[in-house]
């Protein structure tokens, strides 16, 4: 074009990309923020402990109760739906020495017949 | 309004260029830009944003070996805390029957997670029969070949903080390593028992009840194992009696007594030596009586015996008495094993 | 009106304003950049342990043939412990001190910790305060730390709190969390 003055362009385009590559680092930087679902995560979602707590505590009660029923269980199921969110269901089968027990918390489900 | 639509020809200023970027000769100061220059710029600025946080997810993949490690140091926690082992009796296995050991755990039993078990534990710490590391790379870490050598140092500690076992692994780690720690019960070993057997008997007769032992009652963490764990006893006898033999047999529901081969002469320590060779007398050791030591290592009975077993001890003397003395190894004599000792178990890795 | 005059002062102006944007950002943003996966580990370290901890306290150390029934020979400290009658505050004190001692001895080391009870009285969920706000080694508060939660499952013979002499679960929580 006529009359274009060149002059001092690229120092200008330059710094304009310089400006926008801080602001791309800064973007990555705020995105790092919703990076990293690591092993520990996965570890913490499994509820191994609240499994194994469960069956020894039903394992106890039928112990020291020989002709507990399924409805001493209430108490624990809606103890369990409502302070930890997982939906129980016990039944204890004493004729076959054996209790069968469901577990479902929203992420895992187990599923158990337990033949004393 | 020629100036707004084709600033291209706008004639109305000297020497100004056609885009309007930079005036030789006069500095505007209206601060404005053209407008096609304002919407392409502003498009290109939308379009780079929105290219810019798609890009983010690029770096995701960068590995951070931190996380790998506390991955590997938590399952190797769970074996070893939780897992009774592959198989569950590895501990009676020999040196060249070492590679049978598919997996090593500590636990007691599968039913009793977080319970270890005395004999696994010593047998697992005995550097003179695991070297670190390959052994327990290949049964316990799982990075044999082709995968990443991972180095780790396992710690087990009472609650004092005092080491129960020299620590199995390379002594120094770096700062950055995978780590995580567990509280776990170590299920004792019974202690020595004794029997006062004073009198200067004819025979000493001692009988391990199995089925007394195995109760179910109480349930494997707190039983006396006889066929896992290391039983010992000892006899407390006057002193000057001759031990002619001691003899290990089965007992059967007929009270028929079957002695086992390999167990004649058995091997003891006593106040007057170790023998055999048999006879031996039993010197006074200083307390007015003598002793004998039987000792059982684990696992001992295990291949020949079953739950239901009597175990008996015939143990029998140089004595013009004939008089013959039975105890019972039970929960009326033995002890000990039913005591579940705190423990601290630390895995490190990197 | 607009023109085509000092554009080279708009892309300046633009320019230093992205800089300055940007360096406000960096500047507020400058507190640690905890990622969630750094906490996940932490925490996963400190539930597992919690979790461990709470298991030997339901635990008996030892069997005692003396008992009267099957409940009393394995009858474990948390099993003894939540069986007090929490209406009387000499029996709260008491057991703050127990359980933050026994806590401390299993665990190995000194966390905070903060454990509630919940019960099911027959139609809702209830709320049992058993701990000792007055003690100074173990505050109630976390003061913004991180903190994990642990539930046990207690199984009461006859909990001397409530009035019916009924067996009953009861659902333990705690909160722990490091300094």
């Amino acid at each position: 074009m006529e009359g274009l003055n060149e002059d001092g362009q690229w120092i200008i385009l330059m710094g304009l990309i310089a400006s926008m590559i801080i602001f791309f680092f800064a973007l990555l930087v705020n995105q790092s923020i919703i990076v990293g679902k690591t092993t520990a995560e996965s570890v913490l979602d499994f509820p191994k402990s609240d499994i194994q707590d469960l069956r020894r505590e039903i394992m106890r009660i039928w112990e020291c109760n020989p002709d507990v029923q399924d409805d001493f269980f209430i108490s624990i199921e809606s103890l369990a739906l409502e302070r930890k969110g997982a939906l129980i269901h016990v039944h204890i089968d004493t004729p076959n020495n054996m209790f069968n027990l469901h577990f479902n918390n929203g992420v895992t489900e187990y599923n158990e017949n337990y033949y004393r | 309004m020629s100036q707004y639509l084709f600033p291209l020809y706008d004639t109305s200023k000297k020497g100004k260029s056609e885009f309007g970027i930079f005036k030789s000769t006069e500095m505007g100061e209206d601060g404005q830009l053209s407008i096609d220059f304002l919407i392409g710029f502003t498009l290109f600025i939308i379009g780079f944003i929105f290219v810019v946080t798609l890009m983010s997810g690029l770096l995701v993949g960068l590995q951070s070996k931190t996380i790998d490690y506390d991955a590997v140091a938590y399952r190797t926690s769970v074996i070893l805390v939780e897992d009774p082992g592959e198989p569950s009796n590895w501990f009676i296995y020999k040196d060249y029957e070492k590679d049978n050991i598919i997996r090593l755990g500590l636990a007691l039993s599968r039913e009793y997670p977080g319970v270890l078990s005395e004999v696994k534990v010593e047998r697992f710490f005995d550097s003179a029969f695991f070297s670190y590391p390959g052994d327990y790379r290949d049964r316990l870490i799982f990075s044999g070949k082709g995968f990443f050598p991972y180095e780790f140092q396992i710690t087990l500690r009472n609650s004092q903080g005092n080491y129960l076992y020299p620590p199995i692994g390379s002594p120094m780690y770096p700062p950055k390593h995978g780590y995580i720690k567990r509280a776990v019960f170590i299920k004792k070993n019974p202690d020595v028992v004794e029997f006062n057997c004073w009198g200067n008997p004819q025979e000493i007769d001692i009988d391990l009840n199995f089925p007394e032992l195995y109760d179910s009652e109480r349930g494997e963490i707190y039983q006396i194992d006889p066929r896992q764990m290391p039983i010992r006893m000892r006899l407390r006898t006057d002193p000057g009696v001759e031990l002619s033999d001691i003899i290990i047999g089965l007992l059967d529901s007929n009270g028929i007594f079957t002695p086992l081969p390999g167990f004649s002469s058995l091997p003891v320590e006593t106040s007057g030596g170790n023998a055999p060779p048999y006879p031996i007398t039993i010197q006074d050791d200083g307390s007015g009586s003598g002793y004998i030591d039987i000792s059982f290592p684990a696992g001992c009975f295990y291949d020949f015996t079953n739950k239901e077993s009597h175990v008996l001890i015939k143990a029998t003397f140089n004595s013009p008495n004939q008089v013959m003395q039975e105890y019972q190894y039970d929960y009326n004599t033995a002890y000990g094993a039913e005591e579940l000792q705190p423990a601290i178990l630390e895995v490190r890795v990197w | 009106m607009v023109n085509n005059d000092a554009q080279l002062y708009t892309i300046e102006g633009l320019a230093a304003a992205i800089l300055m944007v940007v360096t406000a950002y960096f500047v507020i943003n400058s507190t640690t950049l905890l990622t969630p996966g750094d906490t996940h580990i932490t925490d996963m370290q400190l539930e597992q342990l919690g979790a461990d901890v709470l298991r030997m306290m339901d635990t008996a150390p030892h069997f005692d043939p003396n008992g009267a029934n099957i409940y009393e020979r394995k009858e474990s400290f948390l099993e003894d412990e939540l069986s007090r009658d929490f209406r009387i505050s000499n029996e709260i004190t008491e057991f703050t001190q127990n359980f933050n001692r026994t806590f401390h001895d299993y665990a190995g080391e000194s966390l905070h910790v903060y454990p509630t009870v919940y019960y099911w009285d027959g139609g809702n969920v209830q709320r049992l305060n058993i701990w000792d706000f007055s003690n100074p080694d173990a505050p109630p508060f976390t003061n913004r730390d991180h903190y994990v939660t642990v539930t046990r499952w207690v199984y009461l013979n006859d909990p001397k709190w409530d009035n019916d002499n009924k067996p009953r679960s009861v659902l333990l929580e705690v909160l722990i969390w490091r300094d």
